[in-house]
């Protein structure tokens, strides 16, 4: 067990391993986006009842699921960093943090618009929607705590900390359409449940859903191999890479 | 395709307005991560490679500094 902590825990390892991989996160997760939106801009059924209105569905939803599997991974990269003190874990979960707030602030946004053709509003201050702007909150929160501690390690361990307080809101934003009464619909997939849309409509969605899992995994590594190069520069692995990279050009 | 010309397609039939907004915000912070990460990762790499020339115009001083603090 120690041996294989220890060894993904490895910074070197780490970045020789996902360089392998990051052409295709990057590849796969833009052919599926690509498709998506096209199958779900111009040849998915409109709705009956929303009309071409619903089609804003295919980025609201996927940066939605985003914005909360981006915290509950950073979550568990946190638990890792204050229990076995693996500083990857560390740089991945701050690797992460912008990327989360970025699709938060994209489910806020797109949702808005989508509310002014649907709702009559832009913004109701309902258990979904307040939810959701905490979390935004959240991972501005974190960002400038990590950045406020004059040592890296205690702005790392504030951050962690913070994460997991944060948590609790995951549960809450999930649970918010069934627990108060709400403008917002409940879920649209569901692990668990036939969808209640024919195929031409899901499908895209899901599409869409794995793209922007596959970009998350891409920038999270890319951003996290940043943080390793500025981390320790002097390096000699990370000296010979600089040199490849000069000759390679 | 579910539009029955192109300019109901760009059109949205009507909610042009709504739709494309939408995609454009979250499509592009996805390709602004993506463009940031990589234009990043070039920046560093040069920088390093840049430390280890100035160290080599003065032998014997071991840099530990950080790209952060060097830039």
């Amino acid at each position: 067990m120690w041996p294989i902590i220890h060894k993904l825990g490895s910074p070197k390892w780490f970045y020789t391993m996902s360089g392998r991989w990051l052409p295709f996160l990057w590849g796969i997760g833009a052919i599926l986006i690509t498709i998506g939106s096209l199958w779900g801009l111009a040849f998915a059924p409109a709705d009956y009842q929303q009309g071409d209105s619903f089609r804003i569905l295919y980025v609201h939803v996927p940066a939605a699921i985003l914005a909360q599997s981006c915290f509950a991974m950073m979550a568990l990269c946190s638990v890792i960093f204050l229990v076995w003190r693996i500083k990857l874990a560390d740089m991945a979960a701050g690797a992460a943090a912008p990327f989360g707030a970025a699709m938060t602030f994209s489910a806020l946004f797109s949702g808005a618009i989508w509310g002014v053709p649907t709702w009559g509003t832009w913004w109701v201050w309902d258990a979904r929607l307040t939810s959701m702007l905490l979390l935004l909150f959240i991972y501005l929160g974190i960002m400038a705590l990590r950045g406020a501690f004059a040592s890296r390690d205690g702005g790392a361990r504030a951050a962690a900390i913070l994460t997991l307080v944060g948590v609790i809101n995951l549960p809450i934003i999930k649970y918010s359409v069934v627990w108060w009464n709400t403008l917002h619909q409940g879920a649209t997939f569901s692990l668990t449940e036939k969808p209640a849309m024919p195929a031409s409509m899901w499908l895209p969605l899901l599409l869409m859903v794995i793209g922007f899992y596959l970009i998350f995994a891409a920038v999270t590594v890319a951003r996290t191999r940043n943080e390793i190069i500025r981390r320790q520069p002097s390096a000699r692995w990370v000296r010979a890479l600089a040199q490849g990279e000069r000759n390679g050009l | 395709m579910a539009f029955d010309s192109l300019t109901d397609f760009w059109a949205m039939n009507g909610y042009a307005a709504y739709v494309w907004p939408a995609f454009i915000v979250v499509l592009g912070a996805l390709v602004a991560f993506a463009l940031v990460s990589v234009i990043e990762q070039r920046r560093l790499l040069r920088h390093v490679s840049a430390l280890e020339r100035r160290e080599a115009r003065r032998p014997g001083r071991s840099a530990t500094a950080t790209v952060e603090e060097t830039s």
